[in-house]
């Protein structure tokens, strides 16, 4: 039933790489400040929370489509499953609208970045800031697909 | 006026099973819209709140923690903690207590804990004629010293949300976690030796000790970040990150059942799953921004003093409430909305914000071994095979000692205070 995703496996790969970046860099700073205490670099702290931010950034659209979202559902698991799956499918769409004005401002906010330097490197911001376009795009594109799957699976049904 | 329709909007979306983040995003947005507030304030504040160098020490520990249990090490900390108490009556559980707390020092989350000791402790402490119900009962209790133990996922929060230091928080939860840990332990033996449960055979002092020698690179782990944090040599980010390169080599040199082909998916599934939590965290750094320029925080405050300006009946209430949303809520969630609420409260009555922050923790990890949500119930029961209600019964004896340690530690500071306060 589960056709494999290349974009998901694009997702998830890109999170997982810059994670890994991320241990990197903060493993150099710890071993660099016990081994070699005259070498300084002021730059880790900053380019680890930018890989962190875009480990978010890629990892939250695949964690929607596994339904890892944490909900309370003891009040939905006693409904009909019919009521149940009408306002799944309900919520997945206003998920998706809620993100698709995300996305929207989130292109605003992403255009300050350009002028604004990062405190350390001296890089523009928007390359953090371009995280939250990515990320709002993305749940709002899983948010549409898990809708319209739920509403297939009820005329399937029929 | 427009608050009240904020929160009611809130508990609505989120009781029909809306997802937390997305009933905090949209019950903000709807408010936005109302107000009239440009809308460009929801990316940023989403940015603001994921963009923290201590946040990202949940995923790094969350990964250390699941590779070293794909090595095996949990196996190796029940084996070494049976070795230890398994021939005192009711050893098997008194040993699921004891791996507890030791896995406790590896790992940040109750629920980690619940799922994997027990998977391994539940069906063996069956088959040793323990009743299925306690079994699932000593398991899901005592897991709970994981998030209180230091390193703590709610504790991280905590410091993300109030800006106290991470490390104090941590020294703060390790005196009330121990407690913690004895305190299920007495009354795991209390009821062990009143419905005869069986015990353990004694090993040798040699046999012991390779136990030990066996889980030694796990405890290790326990030691490096604990030693490491609590010692001022790493900030709990550079110790998660350190943790997670020991458990690859440890899984994969020294104990040699990590294998790197499984290592992408480990990585993946668990930083996955963190990354759902981090947006959690963004989206409610919006709908806090938005309580606190409703000035909700004042409004309690000033709710709960007119009721009384007694400290010890404001504690009270502070649990009473934080009782009742740990068991509806989830632990990240409710951290996330009530800290900002409950805090000013608390330092009006002169609580110290650390001990505040202990005392939080402790009443919201009460609510996972609680009905109707409680997620660490849910796990133990699915894993001895019985009704969810046969557990809430056969779990009272251990939540009333829970209640009894939370007591302890909200009256008594010093429980909390005394480890950071040797910090200097």
């Amino acid at each position: 039933m589960e056709k494999r995703d290349p974009l998901e496996a694009i997702l998830a790969t890109g999170m997982m790489v810059a994670f890994l970046a991320l241990v990197g860099v903060v493993m150099l700073s710890v071993t660099t400040r016990f081994f070699l205490p005259f070498i300084v670099f002021s730059w880790t702290e900053e380019t680890s929370r930018f890989l962190f931010i875009w480990v978010v950034a890629l990892g939250a659209p695949c964690a929607l489509k596994r339904g890892e979202f944490v909900s309370v559902d003891f009040l939905i698991r006693r409904f009909p499953r019919k009521v149940a799956r009408g306002l799944q499918a309900a919520f997945s769409l206003v998920t998706g609208g809620f993100f698709l004005a995300v996305f929207w401002y989130s292109l605003q906010f992403a255009r300050l970045g350009l002028l604004q330097m990062s405190p350390t490197m001296r890089i523009p911001m928007v390359f953090a800031y371009a995280s939250m376009v990515v990320v709002s795009f993305f749940l709002a594109l899983y948010a549409f697909r898990q809708g319209v799957l739920v509403f297939r699976k009820r005329s399937d049904a029929r | 006026m427009m608050a009240l329709f904020l929160f009611l909007s809130f508990v609505v979306l989120l009781l029909l099973g809306f997802p937390v983040a997305f009933s905090l995003g949209v019950s903000s947005l709807f408010y936005l819209l109302v107000k009239g507030v440009p809308l460009s304030i929801i990316p940023q504040k989403m940015y603001s709140g994921i963009d923290s160098f201590v946040l990202l020490c949940i995923p790094a520990f969350i990964v250390a923690g699941n590779l070293m249990n794909t090595a095996g090490i949990t196996r190796r900390i029940i084996n070494f903690s049976n070795a230890i108490v398994g021939h005192i009556r009711g050893g098997l559980a008194l040993a699921n207590v004891a791996a507890s707390m030791i896995f406790a020092g590896i790992s940040g989350t109750a629920l980690a804990d619940t799922a994997s000791i027990g998977a391994i402790l539940i069906p063996a402490m069956k088959e040793e004629g323990y009743d299925a119900d306690f079994s699932a009962a000593v398991t899901a209790s005592s897991s709970t010293v994981g998030p209180i133990i230091p390193p703590s996922v709610p504790m991280i929060i905590v410091g993300t949300l109030t800006g106290l230091s991470v490390t104090r928080l941590f020294l703060a939860g390790a005196i009330p976690g121990v407690i913690l840990g004895f305190s299920l332990m007495a009354i795991t033996y209390y009821l062990s030796v009143k419905r005869n449960y069986p015990k353990e055979e004694r090993l040798s002092l040699r046999a012991v000790f390779r136990t030990f020698l066996d889980a030694s690179w796990a405890l290790g782990m326990v030691v490096l970040i604990l030693a490491g944090i609590l010692g001022g040599i790493f900030t709990p980010t550079e110790a998660s990150v350190v943790a997670v390169v020991y458990a690859l080599l440890v899984g994969i040199l020294v104990y040699r059942e990590l294998r790197p082909s499984n290592i992408p998916r480990i990585v993946i599934e668990s930083v996955r799953m963190t990354t759902s939590v981090m947006v959690l965290v963004g989206l409610a750094r919006l709908f806090a921004w938005i309580i606190t320029t409703e000035r909700i925080p004042q409004l309690v405050a000033q709710g709960i003093l007119s009721i009384s300006t007694n400290p010890f009946v404001v504690i009270l209430l502070i649990n009473a409430i934080l009782l009742f949303v740990g068991c509806f809520m989830e632990t990240v969630a409710a951290l996330v909305i009530f800290v900002p609420v409950l805090l000013p409260v608390a330092m009006k009555i002169g609580m110290d914000p650390i001990h505040f922050a202990v005392m939080v923790v402790l009443n919201l990890v009460i609510g996972l071994t609680t009905p109707p949500v409680g997620v660490c119930l849910f796990v133990a029961a699915n894993i001895a095979r019985i009704s969810l209600g046969d557990l809430v019964k056969a779990n009272i004896p251990f939540l009333l000692v829970l209640l009894a340690v939370l007591f302890l530690v909200s009256y008594c500071p010093p429980l909390s205070l005394t480890l950071p306060g040797l910090l200097r």
